[in-house]
């Protein structure tokens, strides 16, 4: 839970959406603008660094240490669920058979 | 005559260089009137469109209404497609008998499919392209919205999120951020640097809009989305599409787009104040994340770009302010233009 107040968070709001739309609009609202290749090459990458640096800390750390034993159920449970991802490419399935990896898990040790 | 039938009858016509006024009107009808058999694939396959077939061949169709059947007349030529030219033709005949006083921008009343225009046919297509792809959308939103309640962000800021912002992964992430107390201004940049990739999509899109005015383009803006760009930009090159059409076609895919993801924020914000913490649901986050990143990884590079991403980003995961992921970012893109870099080279080599 945060301890931000209620003005603070809608500032964020406002300024995040601000700024999407500045990104959204930036080619499409100034005519004629191309984005410089070498720009292009690495936006490429956002997306897969991006999600990498939102998925791996939230499954290798257990209270703030690293862990990759067996005991982390998160990461098993997270190592299955990329399993899925991969052959089946279904964000349902995904999710759905992390949480029950990981309930499983929790339930049994 | 229907279906199949119609449409060979079409074509023999169109090649024999002598179009067939009612197999046109027939094939129109059954290829534009909501069926079971999805005939919109039929309309592709069709030339360009069956709509401007009479466009195309100048004529209009007979023996609509109880109309005497006579000889095709030719239709002079418009800016707009077919059906709308059809009815005006018709409109105007008819009035200039005194059958029928001209009404403006009303449809005479009888053949609404045959009349249906090119913009609402690429509207309703935006609209089913982006169907299949709602089903990801509902957990996502799910998702999005219990987690506003459990950071504590809260519901009005939530649909907030989903309405000013719209860009799943930045509002999650931006939640989750919030809820772990980081610094406001590493939560706004963080959702800004997953947002990044939009600057290619705007860029991507630009000249298909650019007959647009400042505010039209501002509309358009906001609705770019990884989805509605991916369905667009396809669309958009596989047929040839008037401006409109194309508006029209991004704004029916945004449109089923924007209303899934408004109405599965407010059930999860509703549904999130009463889930059990047991239920470990704050999981569901990375596991969103996950179901997105798998994908995203194509190639060698990328899968460099993920590989160190994420173990710049556990490693950093320590330091203040939360600013693991965003040097995990940086790191990953950093290695991914690395990487790209090298591949060709080593294969020069061997």
């Amino acid at each position: 839970m945060t301890t931000f107040d209620a003005p603070l968070i809608w500032v964020i709001v406002g300024v995040v959406a601000a700024g999407t739309l500045g990104l959204r609009w930036s080619f499409i609202g100034l005519v004629g603008g191309r984005v410089p290749a070498p720009v292009q090459r690495a936006l490429r990458f956002v997306p897969a660094a991006v999600l990498a640096a939102l998925t791996v800390p939230a499954l290798l750390r257990l209270e703030g240490t690293i862990d990759v034993s067996l005991d982390n159920h998160r990461l098993i449970a997270g190592a299955v669920a990329g399993l899925i991802a991969w052959t089946t490419r279904n964000v349902l399935a995904t999710i759905g058979v992390g949480m029950i990896v990981l309930w499983t898990l929790d339930a049994l040790w | 005559m229907k279906g199949p039938q119609a449409r060979f009858a079409l074509e023999r016509s169109i090649a024999s260089g002598e179009p067939d006024p009612q197999s046109i009107v027939f094939t129109i009808s059954w290829l534009e009137l909501p069926g079971p058999k999805a005939p919109k694939q039929i309309g592709r396959d069709a030339s360009c469109g069956t709509h401007q077939v009479c466009y195309l061949h100048g004529y209009r169709p007979a023996r609509v209404d109880g109309e005497s059947d006579d000889l095709p007349v030719p239709v002079p030529r418009r800016e707009y497609g077919g059906p709308v030219l059809v009815s005006t033709a018709l409109r105007e005949r008819r009035s200039a008998r005194g059958a029928d006083p001209p009404r403006s921008g009303r449809r005479p009343a009888g053949y609404p499919a045959l009349l249906m225009s090119g913009t609402r046919a690429a509207f309703s297509d935006g609209l089913s392209a982006m169907a299949p792809l709602l089903v990801g959308i509902v957990p996502f939103g799910l998702i999005f919205g219990i987690a506003a309640v459990e950071s504590g962000v809260g519901p009005a800021a939530g649909i907030g999120l989903s309405v000013l912002v719209f860009a799943g992964a930045a509002q999650l992430a931006t939640v989750e951020l919030i809820g772990a107390d980081t610094a406001p201004v590493v939560v706004v940049a963080t959702a800004l640097v997953i947002n990044a990739s939009h600057l290619m999509y705007s860029a991507s899109l630009a000249p298909h809009f650019a007959g647009l005015g400042k505010l039209g383009r501002v509309g358009i803006a906001y609705g770019v989305t990884d989805q509605a760009y991916a369905l667009s930009i396809t669309e958009f090159g596989r047929r040839p599409m008037r401006p409109a059409e194309k508006v029209a076609f991004f704004m029916g895919a945004t449109a089923a787009l924007w209303l899934t993801w408004q109405v599965c924020t407010i059930i999860g914000i509703a549904v999130g104040a009463s889930v059990p913490e047991a239920w470990s649901l704050d999981f569901a986050v990375p596991l969103v994340f996950l179901a997105l990143l798998i994908p995203a990884v194509a190639d060698r590079s990328s899968a460099a770009a993920a590989a160190a991403a994420g173990a710049a980003a556990a490693l950093a995961a320590g330091l203040p302010f939360n600013l693991g992921v965003m040097i995990g970012a940086v790191t990953g893109v950093a290695a991914g233009v690395v990487t790209e870099r090298l591949l060709p080279l080593r294969r020069e080599e061997g």
